[in-house]
Order: structure tokens, then C-alpha cells, then sequence
């Protein structure tokens, strides 16, 4: 036995090396890296740089970074609708009895569709004169002369945020309903047969048999939203490359970094971001336990 | 009021698969309309004729094909990274007891916070200083460690399995490595499924860290990109593009949701 004991912390050893060193290799050193970078000027390239104290992060709320973090607002919202339409369709292909897989197949759609693909279509959906502007204009809900005078649904300042929001509700919608609905097919199939047999209507069963038995899945699907929405960056990257008041969290990140070659400045944002980040997930786990501790 | 509620519930739904559907079709439309078509002729109006020849320029050269092959390299390295390291590091902290395993479980949990995408600034320099950048298996490698939670998963499996069978094995004289590797590994298979088919979708849509990190492959997204440039919208051509690359997405969802159907998506049919 004494053997087996050597034997086991020789494998756990050799076992364990290379896991844990490509963690501290990009995950622990780089946040040590940003931790220090936060105190320095650095460019990023140069050998030399200077400590500057508390500098940048004296400068983490200035209108230059305040923008891209209210431009997060607009895909929360547009994760609330995705919660909320994700529910309705999980809800409605779970009572459906024909044709599951074929509704499954359609709603699960946009998720197949490669990102920078996603900005592509709609830039072609959404032109001047394109398709959406023609539905409108069948529906006499605007009416399309020339592309001058249309709504520049990307090329409008005070609209592009708007619509780059309903896209990602068109995008992210089918994995809050893949997850939602995946729960519901966990939940205990007596207490549904029970509450059929009592004759409750089928809103009446999501709303007090199907959701309070996800609890778990939902504050999952709400977080994980919540974390999507901050880090936002493809989609305004591939439709307007971050112009007319796009840029998010993220994208500016890299600008502060990579084109402005201000590392500190960076950094900081960085850090901000990233405890916005660490605390959704912690508030995950506590408000996750809880909940599971009172089933 | 029943049937008007009724068929509210049915119309929304029907809406909804409007909505998914409208701006794909416009793209299927738009593949089949020569250029000079395209922009002659509304977006609603269906093409004169079958025309293939958007399609037959989008599969011209070698750019489409090449960064299918570049992306199917970059999810198969990842596979197999991802398991590897996720499974060994699941295999000592469910079956053996050690002087520190409290502290490495911690700091595998402590660590799986942590949100990459948002990390890049220095990242980046490892990356460079490491020679990752820029290569199939440094991206593979950032893809694991932003998927760290397998270990979770591969844990539940592994935990499941009796240790009576490493027991007998250990007896018969078997080294752990060959108990990792002929019991422990095997018997992941449908974890291992599952973290298959999500990194088939992640990677296949990810574009920020393939854009950061990969200059010189250009996969399925990076090469999507280039035609966002405002100098190369060629409609026709882009739409056709898409439509192939849409095709074999739907096909392989279809094949999924077949073999899955009794584990997925039947159960249900209670009401």
C-alpha cells in the first residue's frame, strides 16, 4: 500500500504539470501581468516604461471609456427580450405534440450561422432599398422613396445601437431556448401529469409547475446573458467596426491598448471589466446555491 | 376570447420563424442573381433563372476551401487538447488523494472566473513572448483554458464509475497511467461527445480571438471578414458564400437532432 501511495504522487504530479502550467501561463500570469501593466505607462513595445502611480485608474471613468460601457445597456435589454422569447418558444415546442423536431430545427437556425456570416446578411438585409426596407414599405409602415432619404438602419448614429441589439436577439435567442427548453424536459414528468389531470391550462403549468423547477437553469441563463451583453464585440466589429457610437467594452479595450499603445489605461478598463465579470459569477453561485438548497 | 388567445399563442411562434427565416431567404435569393441582376431588381423578387454563377466564383480559388480546412484543424486540436489536459486534471482530483488537492480544486474554480475575452491585453504578450501567436495550437490552447469547467463535467462522469474497476485493475497490475488510459478515458466518451459538439459551435462561430490570434490561416470567420471591406461588397458573390456555408451547418444540426432525438428531444409527450 505504502507503494501505491508513492506511486499515486508521482502520477498526480506528473499528471497535473501541464494542466496547471498553461493556466499560469494565460490565465493567472496575464492577470498579474494586467495587475502591474495598471501602474505604468507602458506602450506596449518599447523596453522602457515608467510607474505612474494611480494615474489610469484615475482616469477609468472618463466620457471616452463611459460610452462604450452605456452602449452594454442596450444588450441587456436586448438579453431581457432574448430570456423572454426563449422562454415563449421553449414553453410552446414543449406542449407542441407534431412537428417537434422540424420547430426545433428553425428556431435553432441563426445559431448555425457562422458570426462575421450573421453581419453579413443583415448588412444585406438592412441596406438602403434592401429587403427589410421593402417589407415596410409593403406593410405602409414607411414609405421607401431613394436611399438618400431611407432609414440608415447601420448608418444612423441614433438608431445603429438599436439595431445591432435586435440582431443579437435574432442570434442568441435559439441558445436561451435550447437551454430553457432542455430544463423543462428534466423537469419530473408526474408533477406535469398531475397538474394536466387538475385541468390547469398550459400557461398555467409554465408558469407553477415548469419555471419555479428551474430555478438553477434560469439564474444560469440570466447571468450567462448578463456576461454576453458586457463582452460584446463581434457583431459591432463586423457591421460598423465600432463607428457612429457603436464601440462596446471590449472593442475600446483594444483600441486603448493596440492602436492608442496605452497598456496602463488598458489594463485598467481590463480589470474593471473583468470584476463586473467575477461578480456575476459569484452572485451565480450564491443565489444558485441558495436556491438549490431550498429544493 | 379562447380561440383569439389560441391563436395569438400560434401566431407569435409563426412570427418568430418569420423572422429567422426572412433575412436567410433574402440571402438564397440574392446567390442566384447576377450581379447586374442583384441590383437592378428589388430584394423580394425571385431571380429570372437558376443561375450558378455567384456560385462558381464564390468556390473560384482556394480561399473558401482553405479556411474550411483551417477551421476543421483548429476544432479537432482543440478536441483533443481540451480533453486531454481537462481529463487528467479530472482523473487525479476525483480518484486520489493528495497534500494540496483542496487548494488545486480551488484554484481550478478561482481560475474558471476568470473571462478571457476580456484579458487580451496581456494575454496578447504571453502569447508573443511564448511563441503561441499565431499558431493553430496556441489558439487551441486558449480555447481550453476558456472552457476550463470540462474538468467539471469529465468529473461528474468519473465519479459515476466505480472505483472497484480501478481497483481490480490496480491488482492485476495495471500502472494508472494504463488505468487512465483503458478505463477512465474510454469510459468519457459521451462527456467528451458533448464537449465535441460544443466546440464544433464555438469555434466554428468565434471571431474575436481567431482575428487576434491566427493572422496567417485565415479560417472560416477571418476569411468572412474580408469581404466586409467596403471596397469588396460583391453581394452576389458574398450571398452564395454564405449559402454554402450554411448548407452542411443544417445538414449536421439534422444529423444531431436524429441521433439524439431519445435523449434530447422526446421526452415531452407527456401531455
Amino acid at each position: 500500500m505504502k507503494n501505491n501511495q508513492k506511486e499515486q504522487i508521482r502520477i498526480t504530479k506528473l499528471f497535473l504539470f501541464l494542466p496547471l502550467l498553461v493556466v499560469f501561463l494565460l490565465l493567472i500570469i496575464p492577470v498579474l501581468l494586467m495587475v502591474f501593466y495598471s501602474f505604468t505607462n507602458w506602450d506596449g513595445y518599447s523596453p522602457s516604461y515608467e510607474f505612474v502611480g494611480l494615474l489610469n485608474y484615475h482616469e477609468l471613468f472618463t466620457p471616452d471609456n463611459m460610452e462604450p460601457l452605456k452602449v452594454i445597456i442596450y444588450y441587456l435589454i436586448g438579453g431581457i427580450i432574448q430570456l423572454i422569447i426563449g422562454t415563449y418558444l421553449a414553453v410552446y415546442v414543449f406542449f407542441k405534440k407534431k412537428h417537434k423536431a422540424l420547430y426545433i430545427i428553425l428556431i435553432l437556425l441563426p445559431v448555425l450561422i457562422n458570426t462575421v456570416a450573421v453581419g453579413l446578411i443583415f448588412r444585406q438585409f438592412l441596406m438602403p432599398g434592401g429587403m427589410f426596407d421593402m417589407i415596410l414599405d409593403k406593410l405602409h409602415l414607411i414609405n421607401y422613396t431613394d436611399a438618400e432619404s431611407s432609414i440608415k438602419w447601420i448608418g444612423n448614429s441614433s438608431i445603429v445601437n438599436y439595431t445591432l441589439a435586435a440582431i443579437t436577439i435574432w442570434r442568441f435567442t435559439p441558445f436561451t431556448f435550447i437551454l430553457i427548453y432542455g430544463a423543462f424536459l428534466s423537469v419530473d414528468e408526474n408533477l406535469i401529469k398531475a397538474a394536466i389531470q387538475m385541468g390547469a391550462s398550459k400557461y398555467q403549468i409554465a408558469v407553477n409547475v415548469l419555471l419555479p423547477n428551474i430555478k438553477v437553469t434560469l439564474i444560469i441563463v440570466i447571468t450567462t446573458l448578463m456576461i454576453g451583453a458586457i463582452s460584446t464585440v463581434e457583431l459591432p466589429m463586423v457591421m460598423t467596426g465600432g463607428e457612429l457610437g457603436t464601440q462596446t467594452i471590449v472593442m475600446r479595450i483594444n483600441e486603448v491598448a493596440f492602436s492608442m499603445r496605452d497598456f496602463g489605461q488598458a489594463s485598467v478598463i481590463s480589470l474593471f471589466v473583468c470584476l463586473l465579470i467575477v461578480l456575476i459569477i459569484a452572485l451565480r453561485y450564491i443565489i444558485g446555491g441558495k436556491v438549490d438548497e431550498n429544493n | 376570447m379562447r380561440i383569439i388567445k389560441k391563436s395569438i399563442y400560434h401566431l407569435l411562434t409563426i412570427l418568430w420563424l418569420i423572422i429567422i427565416l426572412i433575412p436567410l431567404i433574402t440571402i438564397v435569393i440574392g446567390s442566384f442573381k447576377p450581379a447586374s441582376e442583384f441590383y437592378s431588381t428589388a430584394a423580394y423578387e425571385l431571380p429570372k433563372s437558376l443561375n450558378f454563377e455567384n456560385y462558381y466564383s464564390a468556390l473560384n480559388g482556394s480561399g473558401l476551401i482553405n479556411s474550411l480546412i483551417a477551421t476543421t484543424i483548429l476544432i479537432i486540436l482543440s478536441i483533443v487538447v481540451t480533453t486531454v489536459l481537462s481529463s487528467l486534471v479530472a482523473f487525479v482530483l476525483e480518484r486520489f488523494d493528495f497534500k494540496f488537492k483542496k487548494v488545486i480544486t480551488g484554484l481550478f474554480i478561482v481560475v474558471s472566473f476568470f473571462p478571457m475575452a476580456v484579458m487580451q491585453v496581456s494575454v496578447f504578450r504571453v502569447m508573443n513572448i511564448t511563441h503561441l501567436f499565431n499558431t493553430y495550437f496556441g489558439l487551441a490552447l486558449i480555447y481550453s483554458v476558456s472552457d476550463i469547467v470540462v474538468i467539471y463535467l469529465f468529473r461528474d462522469y468519473i465519479r459515476k464509475m466505480s472505483t472497484s474497476i480501478d481497483n481490480s485493475a490496480r491488482i492485476a497490475g495495471a500502472s494508472y497511467w494504463q488505468i487512465y488510459l483503458h478505463i477512465i478515458l474510454p469510459s468519457l466518451k459521451p462527456a467528451i461527445m458533448i464537449v465535441s459538439m460544443y466546440k464544433v459551435i464555438t469555434i466554428y462561430n468565434d471571431f474575436y480571438m481567431q482575428s487576434l490570434y491566427l493572422i496567417s490561416h485565415k479560417t472560416v470567420s477571418t476569411y468572412l471578414y474580408q469581404f466586409t471591406s467596403p471596397y469588396k461588397m460583391l453581394w452576389p458573390e458574398i450571398s452564395a458564400t454564405i449559402v454554402i456555408l450554411i448548407i452542411p451547418a443544417i445538414i449536421m444540426l439534422i444529423l444531431i437532432q436524429s441521433k439524439n432525438k431519445k435523449i434530447l428531444f422526446e421526452r415531452g409527450k407527456n401531455d
